[in-house]
């Protein structure tokens, strides 16, 4: 297999269709052979980068759509989630638990920084011709033997 | 699965068991009424993760705000038994150093009263 294996789907932007991201990629992992924890790891980081698609990069806009590219290669899984709007996924911001806890910070805003631990790759690319931005996640088949 | 929640009460201390997955929408916003619905009564609450499945990072901002919102009244809001993927989702956030956890329930409601 030298080309990759491409699953895409076009979602629209209204909660609760991140799971049938999340579950899509959760398949396409379970055909490569990755774990079962790796599994449940990108299941969570896909359903949070299109929760962001759908909230912050399309506004909660139902007009606009949440495109999710799998590219299966032989080494590796990328996940690539575009939303059509005018917000930025990719705004990273480092989660204060302490001031959170003491009601000083939004106690949600997690979820970039989960995406972050749960995959070994994430980049967020904004700006994009036409309009939108994109996360783009990856997971390896044998990371520790990544360069 | 969605959310089944349960509450009961062992003196002052609310026991709130959740089953299934805590995920944003009907799941984080049951969760919500709950806990809101505790911070106005005089107890202190006890979340019992031993059934959650799945949690998101809207279902722990929910726990969050429900600790704040408990905590402000001056009670406590405690975790009990967190299933493995809580638990590792607790210390991805550091939460777990942050929130007060037991695996027992009698040792959980034992620290109420000291």
């Amino acid at each position: 297999m030298t080309e990759p294996i491409i699953t895409e789907l076009r979602l629209p932007t209204r909660l609760g269709f991140e799971k049938v991201a999340m579950n899509t990629a959760a398949s396409v992992a379970e055909i490569m052979g990755f774990s079962s924890d790796r599994v449940d790891d990108l299941r969570t980081a896909v359903s949070e980068a299109c929760i962001n698609a759908i909230e912050h990069g399309n506004h909660l806009n139902e007009d606009l759509a949440v495109v999710v590219t799998m590219s299966m290669s032989v080494e590796s899984l990328e996940v690539k989630i575009r939303d059509e709007g005018p917000g930025v996924q990719g705004e990273m911001h480092v989660p204060d638990i302490d001031r959170k806890m003491l009601g000083e910070e939004d106690p949600r805003g997690m979820g970039m920084f989960l995406i972050q631990a749960l995959v070994d790759e994430v980049e967020y690319v904004t700006n994009q011709p036409g309009g939108g931005s994109y996360a783009r996640l990856v997971i390896h088949l044998h990371p520790e033997n990544k360069d | 699965m969605s959310l089944i929640l349960h509450t009961r009460t062992t003196g002052s201390i609310e026991i709130l068991t959740l089953a299934g997955r805590l995920v944003l929408g009907n799941a984080t916003a049951g969760l919500r009424e709950k806990l809101r619905a505790a911070a106005i009564r005089p107890s202190s609450v006890l979340v019992d993760l031993s059934g959650v499945t799945y949690i998101d990072s809207a279902g722990l901002g929910e726990l969050v705000s429900g600790f704040n919102a408990i905590t402000a009244t001056g009670r406590f809001m405690k975790l009990l038994r967190p299933a493995q993927r809580v638990d590792s989702m607790l210390h991805m956030t550091k939460l777990y150093s942050t929130f007060e956890i037991f695996e027992e329930e009698t040792a959980a409601l034992g620290s109420y009263l000291r």
